[in-house]
């Protein structure tokens, strides 16, 4: 158990891969303006070669470093040549281990395994970089083992196989489920009975022409024009951009120009959208194994998550505009990540009445209530959902017909668009406490339902204004791992937010 | 937010708020007066000058005379046995709760200004979030981060 064992030695080639990444854009520079490769002073070759050799010596020399030992009850990782670095990770502590295949990884066919416990900043705690496809699996699957016999003291203490049986015998049919795959032969009859879906490619094309993933498109815009920005000056002719937008808006008059100019970036977005959608979430696909979830997913990055239910914080079901329309939504799940940008993806689209049986299924600690049981934000809280952006929007408006006069009117036209957009929220806000479970309902575009058990909730805040505080309005927040920001529920009936706030409040519950 | 929180900040506090806003503009109002004597000297617009003047002097009031007082004023806690609770704000007042359970460490800062007056910040950090009880008198702070250290035990997540 405790050898050390190291990374597999195609490591060695990351620190030259991404050397050469970084020089993608000089080297397509050289391509595109047509150098002669073969025909450079001597000096540039022998400076590459040594560089390169240089490099290749460093990363050699981490790579002898880096080792990692599996412990009985912890992981410990050393590593570093100049700066040496030891990290000991005990196995009740992790969260999540995940198998990811960035592209160097996934161009070399290996894997990435990252441990994920909380805590933990930016970087996942522990990181193995590189390891064969297989052994990544394995690590993972063993990790995720200790993990749970070690959560749980009844097991940790069963070391010998008699007393193990003695003990399972008298828990209840789910954990002796868990225990099976301790024994190496039994993970094959366990397929059977486990819980496990795919995502069929036509619902992932539904999912993805109904996603309207705009923060995708924006990310992979910048990405591409922070990468392309270094060389399209030197490409392009002078003035290229200007030159077309002039040539075109002399065609046609101005706001017919911006109409189809938006109209056609919204339209390039949305196929972008879907594109980008599709390499990111094909061969979706989740089982779970005893009380262990796996997801995976991805086309060119390929992630492979693996997490105790117990460990998921908090659960959301999404609605986006198109598909509430519909009738569809997607399932996230809120765990402990280094990944502070998204949550993890359950189901990225299924319709909204079998939310319930995938919960179920995977996470049976917390329960989609009906829409209609949710109580929501009374009448009088309309005001201040409204009054904020409809201001905004007047003062658009104004600036929008004083420069442009009688065209600038037609931005009239958001005002009824705001106030349904806000008034829309409003009705989406909700509430209900039940069973030890908090749900919470908002919509900023696409409509979140959030269910919380008590003993994830962080924190609890209430807030309120002046004015609000008189109309017995209380916006309600609630913090978990997992997240950096709060979920809230703005301007709530008082009476509604009280039983749950006395709920949560450990001192005032006892009473 | 129903029942009676009773324990408050140090007047003090009021106090060093005010100078460190008084610290701050004069450093500002520096930077002005330089901006004008280049200005004078070179010829200058005087216009930025005196927008950055009148933002200035609104800044001051707000911040050496209605945010100190309004945040004393707003500022209470009390900790009970099983939890913190924390009522603070300017516009919006916000009441947080902070179960004991979750208390990962309790932090005492006091910076020099601060120490002048005898004074300290206490942190209390959970796994999620940051909550920080500013302007208590040193001894104070201490009671309340040894209380907290009492207070605060592990449990585990798992119902």
């Amino acid at each position: 158990m405790n050898e050390r064992r190291t990374l597999h030695p195609i490591y060695i080639l990351f620190g030259l891969l991404n050397t050469i990444r970084g020089f993608l854009p000089l080297i397509l520079i050289g391509l595109l303006k047509g150098t002669d490769w073969l025909g450079l002073e001597w000096y540039w070759y022998a400076g590459a070669a040594l560089l390169a050799t240089a490099i290749l010596a460093f990363s050699f020399l981490e790579w002898r470093r880096f080792g990692f030992w599996l412990e009985e009850d912890r992981i410990i990782i050393r590593k570093g040549w100049l700066r040496r670095d030891e990290k000991t990770i005990y196995y009740g502590r992790i969260h999540s281990v995940n198998v990811e295949q960035p592209l160097i990884q996934r161009l070399l066919r290996v894997a990435q395994v990252k441990i994920e416990t909380p805590g933990g900043n930016n970087k996942a705690d522990g990181i193995l970089p590189a390891l064969s496809i297989k052994e990544a699996n394995d690590i993972q699957h063993m990790l995720r083992r200790q993990a749970k016999s070690k959560s749980e003291p009844l097991h940790a203490a069963a070391s010998d196989a008699a007393e193990r049986d003695d003990k399972t015998a008298n828990q209840p049919l789910i954990v002796k489920m868990n225990d099976k795959p301790l024994t190496a032969e039994a993970p094959a009859e366990q397929g059977r009975s486990a819980p496990a879906f795919s995502l069929h490619p036509v619902q992932l094309l539904q999912a993805a022409a109904t996603s309207m993933n705009f923060g995708l498109v924006a990310a992979f815009t910048a990405g591409l024009y922070s990468f392309a920005d270094d060389f399209i000056d030197l490409l392009l002719p002078d003035h290229f951009f200007e030159n077309v937008m002039e040539d075109s808006a002399s065609l046609m008059p101005s706001y017919i120009f911006i109409f189809f100019i938006i109209v056609i970036g919204l339209g390039l977005a949305w196929l972008l959208s879907i594109i980008l959608y599709v390499l990111k979430y094909s061969g979706f696909s989740v089982k779970r194994d005893g009380r262990q979830i796996s997801v995976s997913y991805g086309l060119l990055e390929k992630k492979n998550f693996v997490f105790d239910s117990k460990k998921v914080q908090a659960v959301i079901v999404k609605e986006g505009l198109l598909r509430q329309a519909f009738g569809y939504a997607e399932i996230q799940l809120q765990v402990v990540s280094s990944d502070k940008k998204e949550q993890l993806m359950l189901h990225p689209f299924l319709k909204r009445t079998g939310v319930q049986r995938v919960l179920k299924d995977f996470v049976p600690q917390v329960k989609l209530p009906a829409n209609a049981d949710l109580t929501e934000a009374p009448k009088r809280a309309l005001l201040y959902y409204v009054r904020i952006e409809l201001l905004l929007t007047m003062l658009t408006c104004t600036a929008l017909i004083m420069f442009f006069h009688t065209e600038g009117l037609w931005s009239l036209l958001l005002l009824p668009l705001v106030l349904w957009w806000r008034s829309s929220c409003h009705s989406a806000a909700g509430v209900r406490l039940n069973e030890g479970q908090l749900t919470l309902r908002n919509r900023f575009l696409s409509r979140s339902t959030y269910l919380i058990r008590r003993p994830q909730i962080v924190t609890m805040r209430v807030s309120r204004s002046v004015g609000q505080q008189r109309k017995k309005l209380l916006t309600l927040s609630v913090r978990a791992l997992g997240s950096p920001l709060e979920y809230r529920v703005k301007c709530l009936d008082r009476k509604d937010v009280e039983p749950v706030w006395q709920w949560y409040s450990r001192s005032q519950s006892k009473q | 937010m129903n029942r009676e929180l009773t324990r408050r900040l140090h007047r003090d506090y009021m106090t060093v708020y005010r100078i460190s806003g008084l610290i701050a503009h004069g450093i500002l109002l520096a930077i002005i007066i330089t901006y004008f004597s280049f200005a004078l000297f070179w010829d200058w617009t005087l216009i930025p000058g005196w927008t950055a003047l009148a933002i200035a002097a609104a800044t001051f009031v707000l911040f050496t005379w209605i945010i100190p007082q309004m945040k004393y004023a707003r500022f209470q806690y009390e900790l009970f046995d099983d939890e913190l609770e924390i009522q603070s704000g300017l516009i919006f007042l916000s009441n947080v709760l902070v179960p004991m359970v979750r208390v990962q460490h309790v932090e005492l800062e006091s910076g020099p200004l601060m120490r002048k007056y005898d004074l300290a910040s206490v942190s209390i950090v959970t796994a999620a979030t940051t909550h920080r009880i500013s302007g208590l008198k040193q001894l104070e702070a201490q009671q309340l981060k040894r209380r907290i250290g009492i207070l605060a035990k592990v449990d585990d997540q798992d119902e």
